[in-house]
């Protein structure tokens, strides 16, 4: 079995006392931080005794705040090692980099892995062709094969991508590079459609780099991560942070920006103290086929879902279980041209989050599981949290309500005890007050160190288009995230419920294309989220006029949320902004190579709808069509009777008369397609 | 038996329908399209007493598919009924405008030998252009790994003492 650490690379050589420091510097900020925050926060509750409310309140707000640290920290140490550069790993990793005779090695092959789930088939093949002509001008394709890996259910897409698909290879010449499949199990979704790769093909490669369906990665990118493993045998995988791109509504331009101006601190920071016990992220990664093989076969958690059953977030546990052999696992943040799309709008992020959620939180299970590296243990941690901090910001945001409401109920007694005169009250707002603006800090100071970061470097300033505009960009998604984060919160809260009263959720392909929210589906995502403002707003207006305007930030958002939804999903507004110069990143101002594919291969789609008709109709699609059906199996007579069942109320009743799954059927059997297509054709004689 | 020996109008029907599906293939002349068409009708002809009327056009569409594979495995050097999905294949090489001068050639014929030299030809473009949906197998073992949970039993158990 392939155990790591395999050997001494340069990675291994690097003494555990740097691990050691990194990582108690972090911890100790983390924790002092909290505990400054919980001292305040504790000497202006503990007036007048600490109330079992107020004890709830400190504890929820213990969690918190240690979740705010956490992420602050990282921002300021990722802020200040892209400031210094000063990363001892970063540097070895540009040293081996920089060094061009570190050339791949003849015996090596990688595969480029792309897992697909009925995406636009447009989209998924210009991302292809964008990456494989980048990828031709490294002079390195050579080493490379690319496979198209289809979990898609539904024929009409099947069809449309095996069409395209060849149609592709045929004009970048790519016969027997490129490859497609179409699983006919789609078990374990797409954990199960890489491992089904792995089984089937992984002796043939040394690594292999998977994507999602809307990844781009620039040639050189790809050669670079190659170049790394080799460089680190002891490193089974190796993460590059992909930026977003592409998207025009103003919704994503706005977070285009933010990711791209911010994300960077994060990653960064994020890499300091992980160092080689970093997380993968599902795509835009390099991975190890030996040692993934021998050590990411996913089991089934016991009991059924949502917490049991398949692993829905697959990266977090292959990256611990790689941890957990022995081998390291690396983000490579100053890696560029690594590049993913968001969601267009406020719903479709909300629906994202929707199955992220359902995935992190199953990880609860698996934080306290036995042999886990405790930085991966952190990893589970940390992706749990990311979606139950949701409701317990709403819980604490009631329950300070409720302690407002408790509050304001006292009559003061101004004489008790042996006091001659009256004892007048101790006034805590200032510690209040502190720790209030000591939240918000660390929740914007990361934002404006960004903008440091870019008005100190001049290249950077150019791109994101000048001081000016960077500042106001900056200023008003600031405004834009306040008013947002209150929607998020209610989504994610709503979905935390949904999955701990054990509902669970199909795997609903994603609508990643630019389209705008009409004001029926905005009406029915926020519809509830409005009328809860609305009677928030009322309450606190009647029960708590002291603190109204305190909630008033929060409200805004709430009761915003149906124009907020339909106007930032709005692509005209998003390009007024752009034509402003507002939101820009360095990929919208200058299209990076792999970019300029990509908008030629999308703007060169032929969109000529091939659908399933067309594969019992065109002799080219069914031939097609025929060629990718795995070899003919051997089907019990009962099997036999079922599909020639199918075809024939196919022939009476139409193809959509077949549900998806009887459709399927159908297009599997290659003896009921060619007798279908001699019926199509037949009976345009008639 | 709605027999068709007695109303030849089939022949009228069909003949559009399978000059047509040549064309689809990629045939485009129409003396070599007219010969199939012929070569296929005359078939069926023969043993016209085997066919209901209803089904007659499909069954020479069918006939035609037929003849199509038979050619086409032939000059490949394929067995057309156990390397169907491999026949599928050169057909979708051939369908490329590229190869129009090879369809033209390897189809002028509907039953005569096959010139070794076209056979080369056929190899090269099916060499540059087969969809090849995967690699051969090159299988790998994939162990499913244990995961440990702790148990909250003990905790449950404690509970259930202290109640």
């Amino acid at each position: 079995m392939n155990r790591g650490p395999l050997q001494a690379g340069w990675y291994q050589k690097l003494d555990s006392t740097r691990y050691a420091i990194r990582r108690a510097i972090y911890l100790l900020l983390v924790w002092l931080t909290t505990l400054g925050a919980m001292v305040l926060l504790h000497s202006a509750y503990a007036s007048g005794g600490l109330s079992i409310l107020k004890l709830l309140l400190l504890f929820l707000y213990a969690i918190l705040i240690l979740w705010i640290a956490g992420s602050f920290w990282a921002a300021t140490l990722g802020f200040w090692v892209l400031l210094t550069r000063f990363d001892y790993f970063a540097s070895r990793r540009r040293a081996v980099l920089a060094d061009d005779t570190n050339t791949l090695p003849v015996d090596v092959r990688i595969a480029i892995l792309m897992p697909i789930y009925s995406e636009d088939p447009d989209r998924v093949f210009a991302g292809v062709r964008a990456m494989w002509r980048s990828l031709e001008k490294t002079g390195k394709a050579g080493t490379f094969d690319l496979f198209i890996l289809s979990d898609t259910r539904d024929v009409d897409t099947w069809v449309r991508e095996e069409c395209e698909w060849y149609r592709m290879c045929t004009e970048l010449g790519a016969q027997g590079r490129i490859f497609y499949r179409n699983r006919k199990d789609n078990s374990a979704r797409k954990s199960g459609n890489i491992a089904d790769f792995v089984q089937r093909w992984g002796a043939d490669y040394r690594y292999m780099i998977v994507l999602d369906a809307d990844s781009l990665m620039a040639g050189d990118t790809l050669v670079k991560m190659v170049r790394l493993m080799e460089a680190n045998p002891d490193t089974a995988l190796v993460q590059a942070p992909p930026l977003p791109v592409n998207r025009e509504t103003l919704f994503a331009r706005i977070l285009q920006f933010a990711s791209t101006a911010y994300g960077p601190l994060f990653t960064a920071g994020a890499s300091f103290w992980q160092l080689g016990d970093s997380n993968f992220w599902g795509h835009n990664a390099i991975i190890r086929v030996a040692p993934f093989a021998a050590h990411c076969g996913l089991p089934q958690l016991p009991g059924r879902e949502p917490f049991g059953g398949e692993i829905l977030s697959h990266d977090f546990v292959e990256a611990a279980l790689l941890r957990r052999a022995g081998w390291r696992v690396w983000l490579a943040y100053e890696l560029r041209g690594s590049y993913e799309e968001l969601p267009p709008t406020l719903i479709d992020f909300a629906k994202r989050d929707r199955r992220w959620c359902q995935g992190n939180l199953q990880h609860l299970r698996l934080i306290g599981a036995k042999g886990w590296h405790p930085v991966s243990r952190l990893h589970f941690a940390m992706g749990v949290m990311s979606y139950l901090s949701s409701p317990l910001w709403l819980i604490f945001l009631l329950l300070t309500g409720l302690e407002a409401y408790v509050q304001s109920q006292d009559v003061p007694d101004y004489f008790f005890g042996n006091h001659l005169g009256p004892v007048w009250p101790t006034s805590f707002t200032v510690e209040l007050k502190v720790v209030f603006f000591f939240t918000l800090a660390m929740l914007f100071l990361p934002k404006l160190m960004s903008l440091l970061l870019i008005v100190l470097d001049k290249t950077q300033r150019r791109a994101f288009g000048g001081i000016f505009r960077a500042a106001v960009s900056a200023l008003l998604e600031t405004l834009f995230s306040i008013l947002v984060a209150p929607v998020l919160m209610l989504f994610q809260t709503k979905f935390v419920w949904a999955i701990l009263l054990r509902r669970t959720i199909g795997w609903p392909s994603q609508q990643r294309a630019d389209h705008s929210t009409s004001i029926r589906e905005a009406v029915s995502m926020h519809g509830v989220q409005t009328l809860l403002g609305v009677a928030a707003g009322v309450l606190s207006y009647i029960y708590l006029p002291d603190y109204f305007w305190w909630f008033v930030p929060v409200l805004s958002g709430v009761l915003l949320s149906i124009p907020l939804s339909m106007l930032s999903s709005s692509v005209h507004l998003g390009h007024i902004t752009r034509d402003l110069g507002l939101f820009m990143t360095p990929e919208e101002r200058k299209r990076p190579e792999v970019l300029l594919e990509f908008d030629q291969a999308m703007a060169a789609v032929q969109s000529r709808p091939v659908s399933a008709h067309d594969a019992l109709h065109e002799p080219h699609s069914q031939a097609l069509h025929l060629a990718l059906l795995p070899p003919d199996e051997l089907f019990s007579r009962r099997q036999q009777h079922y599909a020639q069942g199918l075809m024939y109320k196919a022939m009476e009743e139409g193809l959509h008369s077949l549900s998806t799954a009887e459709k399927r059927e159908l297009f599997s059997r290659a003896d009921s397609l060619r007798e279908l297509h001699d019926w199509v054709w037949s009976t345009a004689a008639e | 038996m709605n027999t068709p020996g007695a109303d030849l109008t089939w022949q009228s029907k069909a003949q559009p329908v399978l000059d047509s599906y040549l064309r689809k293939v990629g045939i485009a002349s129409p003396d070599i399209r007219a010969r199939w068409v012929a070569h296929v009708l005359y078939q069926i002809q023969m043993h016209i007493e085997k066919y209901a009327a209803d089904d007659i056009v499909e069954q020479a569409v069918e006939r035609l598919r037929g003849a199509i594979d038979t050619r086409l495995a032939r000059i490949a050097n394929l067995d057309p009924l156990r390397e169907r999905s491999e026949v599928a294949g050169v057909l979708v090489v051939l369908q490329d405008e590229k190869h129009a001068d090879l369809v033209h050639t390897l189809f002028e014929d509907c039953e005569g030998p096959v010139d070794p030299r076209l056979r080369e030809q056929l190899r090269s473009a099916v060499a540059a252009d087969l969809p090849r949906p995967v690699r051969q197998d090159a299988r790998v073992e994939m162990p499913v790994q244990t995961i440990e949970l702790r148990s909250i039993n003990p905790l449950r158990r404690l509970l259930r003492a202290l109640r």
